[in-house]
């Protein structure tokens, strides 16, 4: 076999092996997150802690918080999540937070912000809401451009102001 | 001289691209290489995470799973667990797209239960929201709208499978798949629930 031939085999074989590699990465990327960038989060209406019914404003975007008081990770990171709060006001965003269980959210730590106790059954199966904190950014047809689960720190907080960005 | 030079010179003018060649040939096989290892090391750090999320999810699924969070809200404002003081609570979700088989269904599996336990709360979570609402009259058990979102999702996933939801107090001890008749559903819940 020629010089040429057997580097032309050994490059279609490494060729073969990164497509693999990265068709992998890309499998794993999408089972990490739980969620899928584009999937619809229909999250209009649903009731606050004391049974109030509240409806979620179609805005340019929606920025959602799933949290609770007694994680310490969604305290950790606050100035973080203090400045998308601000920027997704900036953009006259909807801001909502959302306790996962009853009892996750009290009245005092929610204050006037927007917050859900109950939401329907479509926004249950949407939301995986086993862990604390998760922050999601919907755009104007509430389908999912961003998430996080866990606390964000300054490279989440870049991405995610990046995603405010590109909203149209 | 320039005779002996000759053969050289021939060899020296074919040796050059060649050796461009080679040297092209060799730099993409290194940078494949290095790919190659940048790709492969991630790979291994996420299958790490990976492996370590599984762990972790099979101890969630052991022990938050059991616990139900049974607090919605249905036409009358906030229900809650043990608001009427029943021992059991079944969960099943009612689909507007069949509400009105959904409804006489879930009556008469309630109704062929009804002799032999009375001590179940029957609580049928609507996939619409209030949609369903306005069928209470109709039914005999405790259309709820909303509930918080874990237990929307655990029932989400339920739903999938066609199973309705056992609790006993407010922990989940079974999930029984939806019979095809009603008098077969009440005999697998009959079934399912301890005996006293």
């Amino acid at each position: 076999m020629s010089g040429d031939a057997l580097f032309r085999r050994v490059m279609i074989a490494l060729l073969a092996i990164v497509l693999i590699l990265i068709g992998t990465l890309a499998l794993f990327r999408q089972m990490d997150g739980d969620y899928s960038i584009g999937q619809a989060i229909p999250l209009a209406e649903g009731f606050s802690i004391d049974g109030a019914p509240v409806e979620v404003p179609r805005g340019k975007c929606t920025l959602i918080r799933v949290t609770s008081d007694n994680c310490p990770y969604c305290q950790k990171d606050q100035p973080q999540y203090k400045r998308l709060i601000d920027k997704a006001k900036q953009m006259s965003c909807s801001v909502v937070t959302l306790g996962p269980r009853v009892g996750d959210i009290s009245k005092e730590s929610v204050g006037d912000a927007m917050s859900l106790q109950y939401v329907d059954f479509a926004v249950g199966r949407a939301l995986m809401p086993f862990r604390t904190p998760q922050t999601l950014i919907l755009d104007a047809s509430r389908g999912l451009v961003w998430q996080r689960q866990g606390a964000l720190d300054d490279s989440d907080l870049g991405a995610a102001l990046q995603a405010f960005s590109l909203l149209r | 001289m320039l005779a002996v030079l000759q053969p050289f010179r021939g060899q020296v003018i074919q040796n050059r691209p060649s050796r461009r060649k080679g040297m092209k040939h060799k730099i993409i096989l290194g940078l494949s290489v290095v790919l190659l290892l940048f790709v492969g090391a991630r790979l291994i750090v996420l299958i790490r995470g990976e492996l370590g999320r599984l762990e972790g999810g099979r101890s969630l699924a052991a022990s938050v799973h059991k616990t139900g969070s049974l607090h919605g809200v249905g036409p009358g404002g906030i229900v809650g667990s043990g608001a009427l003081g029943l021992k059991y609570r079944v969960l099943f979700v009612v689909h507007l797209s069949s509400l009105d088989g959904d409804l006489k269904y879930w009556n008469a599996v309630r109704k062929a239960v009804g002799p032999q336990t009375s001590d179940i709360d029957w609580w049928g979570i609507c996939d619409s929201g209030s949609a369903c609402d306005a069928f209470q009259g109709a039914a005999r058990f405790s259309v709820v709208g909303f509930m918080d979102p874990y237990q929307m999702r655990v029932l989400s996933n339920a739903d999938v499978t066609s199973r309705v939801l056992l609790y006993e107090n407010a922990i989940l001890f079974g999930a029984v798949e939806r019979a095809a008749t009603s008098t077969k559903m009440a005999e697998a819940l009959v079934k399912a629930l301890p005996r006293p």
